[in-house]
C-alpha cells in the first residue's frame, strides 16, 4: 500500500468505522472490513487498466479528501434546495446532503407499503441483513463504497403499486472538500411502476468526491424509469456505479444526463435475467472546458427473448473530453436477443475529443445485434435553412446542438414536467444555450 | 424594390452567373425560367444569403440597402424569404418552434409586439388547415420523414406565416403531383399583394398555369437572354429551350410534354 489515497481512506475508515450505521454488529463489521482491505490490495484504478485507459484518477490519488465530520455540517435550507431542484413541484422529494439523508428538507405522500428513506436506518434496524449492495463484480472503488458508505437511499415498491408522479431523489454537495459515497438499494417488486429522478448536484465549486453505488432489482413485470441528472460542481470528481438485475418482462429504461463535474463516470451494468426482460439506455454528455466524462455500460443478455436499447449523445465543446464504451454480452442461452447500440457524437471545437468503442461479445447463434458510432459536426445546411427563417446564427447553432441532445429525452415526452424541467437543464448547460430561453415554447 | 446589376458569381471557381441584370417592383411577379445548370438556383441561393458563391461583380439593392452585404437571418427578417428546392430535415426540432421563432424574429425586427402562446397557435392553425395540412405535423420535426410534397406544402406555409417582401420560390413545383401543386400555387396566390414582390424559379410551364406570372426570363449560361409577358413561357413549352440557347439538348423531351 505505498499510494497516498489508499493510506487516507484506510486513515478515515478507522476513523469513521464506529459511527456507520450499524457498527458493532460483526457481520456488518465484517462486510466493511472486507470491502476496504479489497480496496487497500487494488488501490484506485489507473490507466494501465483497460477500463480505465481513458479517465485519469490520478487528481484523486494526489488529493483524497476526507469524509464531513460531524462538526462541519451545515444543513441548507429549504429554500436553497427548492431553488436548484429539478423538479421543485415534486410531490415525493427526497434529499441526501453530503451524503447523508435529510428528513427536514425531504417530504413525501407515498402509498402505504411503500418504503422510501434512508438506508442507514434499515441498516441500523437489521444489521444482520448486511448491506443490500452484494455485487459479484469486484472493482476496488464499489469496494470502497461499500466499506464507508455512511446513508444513501432505500426504495421499496411493493408488488402491483403503480406511482404515478415521479420520485425525486437529490444527492446536494453543500460543504466543499469532502468524499462522499452515497450507496442506495432500489427494489420494485412483481409489477411494480415508478419514475425515479436523481440529481447530484453542488451548491458549490470547489472541490469534492463522489462515489456512488446503487443497485437496483426489478421482479417481473416491473417498470422503473430512472433518471440521473448529474449536475454536479466544476471541480467535483463524480463516479458512479450502477448495477441493475431485470427480470422477466420487466423493463428498465435509464436516462443519463452528464452535465457538470471535472471527472464523471457512469458505470452502468443491466443484466437481462429472463425472457422478455427489456433496458432502453439513452444518455447525453456535455463536456466542455476541461471536463471529463466517461460512459460505460454493459448490457448483458443472460436469458432468451430478451431486448434491449442504447442511444447515448455527446456534445464536445472546448477541451471537453468523453469517453463511451458500450458493452453488449450475449450468453450462450440468450437466443432471440434482439439488442441495438448507438453513439452519435458532435464536435464542436477542435481541442475536443471522445473515445467511442462499441463491444459486441455474441455467445448465441439466433440473435439481432447492431451498433454504431458517428463523430461529427454541426450540419451547415441546417444552419442555412434556420438562418434564412430569421434565425441568427448563434441561436441555431444552439438550437441544433440543442436538438441533438434533445432526442436522448424523447422516452420522457408523455411525463409533461419532467420532461420539459430536464429540456431546461440540457439546454441551460449547452454552449449558447441561454439564447434557446427566447425560444422555448 | 430589388434592383440586380451585373451580378457576377462563381463556385468553387466556376462561373456560374455572368451579368445579372433584373428589376423587380413591388406588387410583381416574375419567373425566372432556363434550362438545368443555367444558373437559376445559384440566383435565388445568393438573393437568400447562403454561403459558398463568390460574388466576383456587380451589386444587389434591396429597399435601397445592400443586399449582398446583410447576413441571412437580416435578409429574412428584413422580408426575404426563400422556399428551397430541398427543404432540409431539422431532427429534433419541431415545426412549431421554428415557426413561432422565425415569426417572432421577424416581428421584433420590425419592432412589432411578438406573439402570445395562444395568438400565435390559433394563427398557425388557420394556415394549416388553409394549406390542407394535418396539424400534427406542426409537433413534428421539421420536414422529418416529410414526402416531397409535404415538404413544399410546409416551405409554402412558412412564407403565410413570415408574410414576406420579396418571396423566392426555388423549383417548388418539382416534385408535385397536382393537387399538390394546387394547394401551393393557391398559398402562393394568397400572398399577391401590391406591396410583395415574387421571384419564381422553376423549369417548367406548368406552375405558371397556376400563378401567372407579370414578367418571364429566360436564364442561359449564367446570363437573361429573354425577357417577355407570360406568353414567353408557353413559348417555351411549345419549342423548349432549344430555340433560344441553340443547343440540342435543350429541345423538348417526353418529360416536359403534358
Amino acid at each position: 500500500m505505498s499510494d497516498v489515497a489508499s493510506q487516507f481512506y484506510a486513515d478515515e475508515f478507522e476513523r469513521v468505522e464506529s459511527l456507520l450505521p450499524g457498527a458493532g454488529n460483526i457481520q456488518l463489521d465484517d462486510q466493511r472490513k472486507k470491502a476496504l482491505e479489497y480496496f487497500l490490495a487494488q488501490g484506485l484504478p489507473t490507466t494501465r487498466q483497460e477500463n480505465w485507459k481513458y479517465t485519469s484518477l490520478a487528481a484523486l490519488e494526489k488529493k483524497p479528501l476526507p469524509l464531513k465530520r460531524e462538526q462541519d455540517h451545515v444543513e441548507p435550507s429549504l429554500a436553497e434546495i427548492l431553488e436548484v431542484a429539478v423538479l421543485p413541484q415534486a410531490e415525493h422529494r427526497l434529499v441526501f446532503v453530503d451524503g447523508r439523508f435529510a428528513p427536514a428538507l425531504s417530504k413525501h405522500a407515498l402509498a402505504v407499503g411503500v418504503r422510501a428513506g434512508a438506508l442507514s436506518s434499515r441498516v441500523a434496524d437489521r444489521p444482520d441483513e448486511g448491506l443490500p449492495l452484494s455485487s459479484p463484480n469486484h472493482c476496488a472503488l464499489v469496494s470502497l463504497g461499500l466499506a464507508l458508505s455512511e446513508d444513501g437511499l432505500d426504495l421499496t415498491i411493493p408488488a402491483g403499486v403503480s406511482i404515478h408522479s415521479p420520485i425525486l431523489v437529490m444527492f446536494v454537495s453543500a460543504s466543499a472538500g469532502h468524499s462522499v459515497f452515497p450507496a442506495s438499494a432500489i427494489h420494485l417488486a412483481e409489477g411494480a411502476r415508478v419514475t425515479l429522478v436523481e440529481q447530484h448536484i453542488a451548491l458549490h465549486n470547489e472541490s469534492a468526491f463522489a462515489q456512488i453505488l446503487t443497485r437496483v432489482t426489478l421482479d417481473q413485470d416491473a417498470d422503473l424509469t430512472h433518471v440521473k441528472l448529474q449536475v454536479e460542481g466544476e471541480r467535483t470528481i463524480h463516479l458512479a456505479d450502477t448495477e441493475v438485475d431485470v427480470a422477466a418482462r420487466a423493463q428498465y429504461h435509464s436516462v443519463v444526463l452528464a452535465l457538470g463535474a471535472s471527472i464523471g463516470r457512469e458505470d452502468l451494468r443491466i443484466n437481462l435475467n429472463a425472457s422478455g426482460a427489456h433496458a432502453d439506455l439513452d444518455g447525453a454528455y456535455l463536456p466542455r472546458k476541461r471536463m471529463h466524462l466517461d460512459h460505460h455500460t454493459t448490457v448483458r443478455h443472460v436469458s432468451p427473448n430478451c431486448t434491449s436499447r442504447q442511444s447515448y449523445r455527446g456534445i464536445l465543446d472546448e477541451a471537453g473530453r468523453g469517453v463511451f464504451n458500450g458493452r453488449v454480452v450475449v450468453e450462450k442461452d440468450a437466443q432471440h436477443t434482439d439488442a441495438q447500440q448507438s453513439n452519435a457524437n458532435l464536435l464542436l471545437s477542435e481541442n475536443a475529443e471522445i473515445d467511442t468503442k462499441p463491444q459486441l461479445e455474441i455467445f448465441a447463434d439466433d440473435v439481432k445485434c447492431s451498433h454504431g458510432a458517428t463523430v461529427g459536426q454541426l450540419d451547415p445546411a441546417e444552419l442555412f435553412y434556420l438562418r434564412s427563417r430569421g434565425i441568427d446564427e448563434a441561436a441555431a447553432r444552439a438550437l441544433v446542438t440543442f436538438a441533438f441532445a434533445a432526442r436522448v429525452l424523447s422516452s420522457l415526452e408523455s411525463q409533461e414536467a419532467l420532461y420539459s424541467s430536464l429540456r431546461k437543464a440540457l439546454f441551460t448547460h449547452l454552449p449558447g444555450g441561454s439564447v434557446l430561453e427566447d425560444l422555448s415554447l | 424594390m430589388l434592383h440586380i446589376k451585373d451580378l457576377t458569381a462563381e463556385v468553387d471557381g466556376k462561373p456560374i452567373l455572368k451579368g445579372i441584370n433584373l428589376t423587380v417592383n413591388a406588387g410583381e411577379i416574375h419567373a425566372v425560367m432556363g434550362p438545368n445548370g443555367s444558373g437559376k438556383s445559384t440566383l435565388a441561393s445568393i438573393l437568400a444569403g447562403r454561403d459558398g458563391y463568390e460574388i466576383t461583380g456587380g451589386s444587389v439593392m434591396y429597399q435601397g440597402k445592400d443586399l449582398l452585404d446583410m447576413p441571412a437571418e437580416d435578409r429574412a427578417r428584413d422580408g426575404v424569404f426563400l422556399a428551397f428546392q430541398y427543404p432540409v430535415e431539422i431532427p429534433g426540432v419541431s415545426n412549431i418552434y421554428l415557426l413561432k421563432a422565425a415569426v417572432n424574429a421577424r416581428r421584433r425586427h420590425r419592432g412589432m409586439q411578438e406573439l402570445d402562446a395562444m395568438d400565435f397557435l390559433s394563427l398557425v392553425k388557420e394556415k394549416v388547415r388553409f394549406m390542407e395540412m394535418d396539424e400534427k405535423m406542426l409537433y413534428r420535426a421539421v420536414n422529418e420523414g416529410f414526402s416531397g410534397g409535404e415538404k413544399k406544402r410546409n416551405e409554402i406555409l412558412q412564407m403565410i406565416m413570415l408574410e414576406p417582401t420579396l418571396a423566392l420560390l426555388d423549383e417548388t413545383d418539382s416534385g408535385l403531383d397536382i393537387d399538390a401543386l394546387k394547394v401551393v400555387s393557391k398559398g402562393v396566390n394568397s400572398l399577391r399583394s401590391p406591396e410583395r414582390a415574387m421571384i419564381l424559379v422553376t423549369h417548367y410551364q406548368r406552375l405558371l398555369d397556376y400563378i401567372t406570372p407579370d414578367y418571364v426570363h429566360v436564364l442561359s449560361a449564367g446570363r437573361i437572354i429573354k425577357s417577355g409577358g407570360p406568353e414567353l413561357a408557353l413559348e417555351l413549352e411549345r419549342q423548349g429551350y432549344a430555340w433560344l440557347t441553340g443547343d440540342q439538348k435543350d429541345a423538348p423531351s417526353k418529360g416536359v410534354a403534358q
